[in-house]
């Protein structure tokens, strides 16, 4: 994964994209059954050999499951994105993959109808204007991928100036000021 | 001198840029972030995380106040960590650990799973400290996450094994699982047989 990708859609952003924005969000079962393949996939000592794919994988059925609650039905998950986005009608996600000392973050929301999509998050010093993401070429999402350092990240989404907190993600326990924020994993290979 | 400092903290803060939403600190409250930054750069905490903290707090609109008050008590939180786990620690295990303790964790937590490295001994441990963190945010009880990271620890589980036992306790609580059974589940499957 490089840089000077940033403007290409990765099969793994397709992947949240997609079951992000699809007329029925995959089923809860099938978010348990990629967690389950993760968790199952051990090592011969007995430890787990989880590729980047997977997690991602992992991370975007966990973050459809979640979307889902429970239900299938695409009203149930519009319903979901729209209250927990503070009634701005868009999906987000954001899970990074493994590197040696660092991985490659990404964060991605669903948001058609937005004019402009930036993260904000301790890896930016929360400023503005710095990391935009870019509208993809179906007009609908918005996408950017950045290495970050392994450990913990805390971050939100900006559209249309109105902080929008990735609720796909673990809340903050850290939130000092009121406006809650989301936990960012990443991970090294080790 | 100092009031040029504190500008120029301030601006520091914000990147250099101010955002529609973003506000300048007031000169006082920058110089009370410049000496806790100073403090923490004599101590060897992570100073990014501090100026991460402040930048937060004038992004979210936080008062002065509140802000500094922020950034000290993550001062003090940071320092405690580094004092648990040693100064050969990295910077990324000190923010995590400090997560961990801004939640409930307490610097004995930290000491124990440092010690369950055993001879993993200089691997990094963010990634169990964040997990750490997160449970304690999801209301699993404090013992018990301490107990089941420790012992994942020993048994040498790598960081995706964290991860993707984080990910799947979320997806029990979000189903209604108590987040102490989750838990016990969660990291029993994951332990070798």
């Amino acid at each position: 994964m490089h840089d000077d990708e940033d403007d290409a859609m990765t099969p793994e952003t397709i992947r949240a994209a997609q079951a992000l924005r699809a007329d029925v969000l995959p089923t809860e079962a099938w978010s348990e059954a990629v967690v389950q393949r993760a968790m199952s996939a051990r090592r011969a000592r007995g430890w787990f050999r989880v590729g980047a794919g997977m997690l991602a994988a992992a991370g975007v059925a966990f973050a459809a499951g979640l979307l889902v609650g429970g239900r299938d039905t695409p009203r149930a998950a519009t319903a979901v994105a729209a209250r927990d986005s503070g009634n701005v009608p868009v999906q987000t996600v954001a899970w990074s993959e493994a590197g040696a000392d660092s991985g490659i973050a990404r964060f991605v929301a669903v948001a058609p109808d937005a004019q402009s999509v930036e993260v904000v998050g301790d890896f930016n010093l929360w400023a503005r204007g710095r990391t935009p993401l870019a509208r993809m070429a179906d007009g609908r999402t918005w996408s950017v991928q950045l290495p970050l350092g392994v450990g913990r990240h805390t971050y939100a989404f900006v559209i249309d100036g109105q902080l929008v907190r990735d609720r796909n993600a673990p809340a903050s326990a850290d939130d000092d000021f009121g406006v809650p924020s989301s936990v960012l994993l990443v991970q090294g290979r080790r | 001198m100092r009031r040029g400092l504190a500008v120029a903290a301030a601006v520091a803060l914000l990147g250099g840029r101010a955002s529609a939403q973003a506000r300048i600190m007031s000169d006082a409250a920058a110089r009370e972030v410049t000496l806790l930054a100073d403090s923490a750069s004599k101590a060897g905490a992570p100073v990014s995380a501090l100026r991460a903290k402040a930048g937060e707090g004038l992004l979210k609109g936080a008062d002065d106040a509140r802000i500094v008050a922020a950034v000290r008590s993550l001062l003090g939180e940071l320092l405690a960590s580094r004092q648990a786990l040693g100064p050969q620690s990295g910077d990324a295990d000190v923010i995590a650990a400090a997560s961990a303790l801004h939640a409930g964790a307490t610097t004995a937590d930290l000491r124990r799973l440092v010690r369950a490295m055993g001879r993993d001994r200089g691997r990094s441990l963010a990634v169990p400290f964040t997990v750490f963190a997160d449970l304690l945010t999801r209301a699993v009880p404090r013992e018990a996450a301490v107990s089941q990271l420790a012992r994942l620890l020993e048994q040498h589980a790598r960081e995706a094994d964290f991860s993707v036992m984080r990910s799947a306790i979320e997806m029990d609580i979000a189903r209604g699982v108590s987040p102490g059974t989750s838990l016990e589940r969660r990291a029993s499957a994951m332990l070798p047989p």
